[in-house]
């Protein structure tokens, strides 16, 4: 190993951790070799202390309980959905024949319901027919002879007669 | 670190089968580091926490995913880097949020920073450090995204060159180099400012 690399790896060391005895001595051994090294490893070393002096960015006292808090809420919001997520594992969980089975009935369900309501609303037409042709309130067959006068007489325009309306009163 | 790295494990078994209390546990331990990594990486201190959030809650949901072998923190971790780079990418397709104007709004003001600057050679030890560190978060701010990412992760302790390689996704040796370039390109920014008190805005 030349002495480059003990110095480099020393060096590395040192950024880690301060040096043990041993590393101190090594250290010492090449100051002695290379005067040079001294120097460099004064400004290597004031580097590496200036960047461990770094002061720390402020921190929010509640730092902590916002993180919960943002925790809790996520945990609450994904403990509503489930439901749907149950249901959408459940069926994925069915085999094919059962998948099959379950989407028959359906069809037969909503084929029958249709069925129903259909049969229910032909009957309910026939009761109305029933009770409209009993009705009694049909006019009779010579009343509606004259139902085209009548309707023309409303057309007409007629003056009130105040005077006639006077004499009778 | 061992008995760290297994009272996480156990919590996130816990998490798994739904204790909020473990979860809550976890996000009081690592809200700082999280938002230390998203904010630098996007380069966003005021929206680092609703992205931080939203690691947080993609960890809950992808905890069944989780596996014990696994370090925790490197698991975290890598969701952080994976949601800030979505965020990065989000934003250069809408550009009208710029990076820059968030994090680095002194840029504008560069030459009067300079007289600034000069000013501060006289001044204490301390606030000599203090400017130099915010200096090197200048310059960190400027590196590509996974040079600066690699550093930010070194300096979470507990995490190794092992760690950092899975949550960026590369080899150790890729990591050692991410962080050596970084670093070089730190240093070459720094020393003129060490040694003259003068700072050389950005190139764009």
């Amino acid at each position: 190993m030349n002495q480059d690399s003990k110095y480099d790896d020393l060096l590395a060391t040192r950024w880690i951790r301060e040096l043990r005895p041993d590393e101190q001595a090594a250290l010492e051994r090449l100051f002695a070799e290379q005067a040079s090294y001294r120097a460099q490893w004064e400004e290597d070393v004031a580097i590496i202390e200036g960047v461990d002096r770094l002061p720390d960015i402020p921190v929010s006292t509640n730092f902590t309980s916002q993180v919960m808090q943002s925790l809790a809420r996520r945990v609450d919001g994904a403990s509503e959905k489930p439901s749907e997520e149950k249901t959408i594992r459940w069926w994925a969980r069915l085999g094919f024949v059962p998948r099959l089975g379950v989407g028959f009935a359906l069809v037969l369900a909503v084929f029958g319901s249709f069925l129903q309501y259909k049969q229910g609303d032909s009957s309910k037409m026939a009761e109305s027919l029933v009770l409209v042709t009993e009705s009694e309130t049909v006019p009779s067959l010579e009343e509606l002879q004259h139902f085209e006068a009548i309707q023309m007489l409303a057309q007409v325009p007629v003056d009130v007669d105040w005077e006639l309306i006077t004499a009778t009163e | 670190m061992e008995n760290e790295i297994d009272s996480d494990a156990a919590l996130m078994l816990k998490v798994q089968e739904g204790d909020f209390v473990a979860f809550e546990t976890l996000v009081d331990k690592y809200k700082q580091p999280v938002i230390n990594v998203v904010a630098r990486i996007v380069r966003d201190t005021t929206e680092a926490e609703d992205l931080a959030q939203n690691v947080f809650l993609q960890v809950y949901k992808a905890a069944g995913r989780y596996k014990v072998t696994a370090k925790f923190s490197t698991w975290l971790f890598t969701i952080a880097r994976n949601l800030s780079l979505n965020e990065l990418r989000r934003r250069s397709r809408h550009p009208a949020s710029s990076l820059d104007a968030t994090m680095d709004p002194e840029d504008e003001e560069a030459p009067s920073r300079q007289i600034e600057d000069q000013g501060v050679v006289s001044a204490s030890d301390e606030a000599l450090q203090s400017e130099l560190v915010a200096k090197i978060d200048e310059v960190l701010g400027e590196l590509p995204v996974n040079q600066r990412t690699a550093i930010i992760l070194v300096k979470e302790k507990g995490l190794s060159y092992e760690d950092i390689a899975g949550i960026l996704g590369c080899s150790v040796s890729a990591v050692k180099s991410l962080i050596h370039r970084g670093r070089e390109t730190i240093k070459s920014r720094i020393k003129p400012y060490l040694v003259n008190g003068v700072w050389d805005a950005p190139v764009n």
